[in-house]
């Protein structure tokens, strides 16, 4: 199993210094197996980024455990996990830095990693995803939603990760967009082995995408069930 | 009545690069036409430079009549009397334009207070009658409340309630879809659907949202009206060959998408021809030549090969 988590749950406290908290995941227990795609369904404010945050090491889960590899796995990542865990999130207009040229946010993966780099690499893993040097020059402003969320895609894979959480990667595009993205990620699935998470609120591309779906209702996996399979309309039950 | 002629943009005089080029579209009372295209491909442009709300530095060419009347051509006062009362605009990401410190009922009825002197109290009544309209559930409850109680969906239709409370008959709205889960996107494509008074031109890159909201359809690629027709026409019998792929990748038509490569640079905007011609599967020598907006039918597309149809 390459990701495994054990009751992982997330409180957040009152912003108001009251002693009311809100729930963000409770006992979530999911797996995920190499070359494995698993969907997190759910509506706004269910859950489902928390759960996603929590996996890629952004946020510190009150309690519960994360396996990797079956090695427990804490936050803040550190090592390899760090690098073979990333994040693609839903916004690509706020991913890069809007002050600085793209090729500045592109880079740093070769800096933080000590990735073999030149100008040359780079400019040849972008154009795999459709964009040219001179995209490279303009701010992430002058550019479309789809292009930046190639680019963030492409800084991504830089890393080479083994999982890949995909907090609504293509809600923000339009359909042809969107299928490139898919068929990208289905690409290097296919070449690396890898896994992904992904997360979204569109039930029909979670059944394309998705090996198995894992349903998210406050805070709780409510049911799992095959990717191809039809939703009933109201889960089964509900395991806490 | 709204009918945009011939409208082109371009953020400054000497540039060749234009946002709008030549759309031309007609939108009948009580008409509802979605605005549909990837992002950068000149929509929300569009929608400004028709209320008039864009910077100073940008070219408007064409005319926007409203009612006969060419908007382009007025000055501020009288803008200033023709928006809200004949036509209304909700701007993308619309939760973020409620002032947070005012409560929601006075917001909405803020229109009829500023525009048309009414009292706050009568304003407040009637911006609830209006939210009832929309269907937004406990209307009372939430005009005492604030914005930031609300979910995005919810705000999205108080702005639309905003919109329309001051008796305009035009709205336009931005990507009211946008950043909204299932559940939500069905609200407001309810409350959209109960504006039966109104007539609606909306932006929006969701293509299964517009099919859900319009009557019919107007495509534009890298800033270019490509393609006009019937909702269904667009849905099941698309001409143009950007909009057929675009059919094909809906993930509820299998989300095919074969090698059709990405949209040009803005560099490459000016360089003449057809801007889908790099994409296109059909595309033949004359695509080096932008095609005009050929008829087909009732139907409108800019593409070479549907010349003889025409």
């Amino acid at each position: 199993m390459r990701i495994r988590t054990e009751k992982l749950t997330k409180i957040y406290d009152s912003r108001t210094g009251s002693s009311e908290k809100t729930i963000g995941a409770l006992d979530v227990d999911i797996t995920l197996d190499k070359g494995e795609t698993i969907g997190l369904f759910g509506s706004s404010g269910s859950g489902k980024s928390t759960i996603g945050q929590m996996l890629s090491g952004l946020l510190k889960p009150t309690s519960g455990k994360i396996f990797y590899d079956e090695k427990e796995i804490s936050y803040p990542f550190r090592g390899k996990e760090r690098r073979n865990i990333q994040i693609l999130f839903q916004h690509p207009e706020v991913t890069f830095n809007p002050a600085l040229p793209l090729i500045k946010s592109m880079v740093e993966p070769y800096k933080i990693f000590n990735i073999e780099y030149s100008k040359e690499i780079l400019i040849e893993s972008i154009q795999r995803f459709g964009l040219h040097e001179e995209h490279l020059l303009r701010k992430p402003s002058e550019l479309s939603g789809g292009e930046l969320q190639r680019a963030a895609l492409s800084r991504l894979l830089t890393f080479e990760p083994e999982v890949m959480i995909l907090d609504e990667p293509t809600s923000m595009l339009d359909v042809i967009s969107q299928g490139q993205i898919i068929n990208m990620l289905r690409e290097y699935q296919r070449e690396k082995g890898a896994s992904f998470v992904f997360i979204s609120h569109n039930r029909t591309l979670c059944e394309m995408v998705c090996d198995r779906i894992y349903r998210v209702e406050h805070g709780c996996v409510a049911q799992e069930t095959d990717g191809a399979a039809s939703f009933p309309e109201k889960p089964q039950g509900v395991s806490q | 009545m709204l009918e945009i002629k011939n409208l082109s943009v371009s953020f400054s005089a000497d540039s060749d690069v234009l946002a709008v080029q030549d759309v031309t579209l007609t939108l009948p009372d009580k008409g509802r036409i979605a605005l549909v295209g990837e992002t950068g491909s000149g929509k929300s442009v569009l929608l400004l430079a028709v209320m008039c709300l864009l910077a100073k530095n940008a070219v408007v060419t064409g005319e926007v009549l409203l009612n006969g009347e060419d908007i382009l051509k007025m000055n501020r006062k009288q803008l200033d009397k023709i928006r809200g009362a004949l036509i209304s605009y909700v701007p993308q990401g619309g939760g973020a334009s409620l002032n947070p410190l005012m409560r929601v009922g006075e917001q909405v009825g803020e229109p009829l207070v500023e525009h048309q002197g009414w009292d706050k109290k009568d304003s407040v009544a009637k911006s609830v009658e209006v939210m009832k309209t929309l269907n937004m559930g406990n209307e009372e409850e939430l005009a005492a409340s604030y914005p930031h109680t609300f979910s995005g969906g919810m705000r999205q239709r108080a702005m639309i309630a905003m919109g329309i409370i001051a008796g305009s008959k035009i709205l336009l709205a931005d990507e009211p879809s946008k950043g909204l889960d299932e559940e939500r996107v069905s609200l407001v494509v309810d409350s959209l659907n109960r504006l039966t008074e109104q007539s609606l031109l909306c932006v929006t890159h969701d293509l299964m949202f517009a099919s859900r909201i319009s009557d019919h359809i107007c495509v534009l690629y890298s800033a270019a009206q490509v393609e006009f027709a019937s909702t269904e026409e667009i849905l099941n019998d698309p001409l143009h060959p950007y909009t057929r792929d675009m059919v094909k990748a809906i993930p509820e038509n299998g989300m095919i998408v074969d090698n059709v490569g990405f949209a040009p640079s803005h560099d490459d905007f000016g360089k003449g021809g057809c801007r889908y011609k790099h994409r296109c599967k059909d595309c033949t020598a004359k695509c080096s030549e932008m095609p005009p907006l050929f008829d087909v039918g009732d139907r409108k597309v800019r593409c070479w090969l549907y010349e003889d149809k025409n």
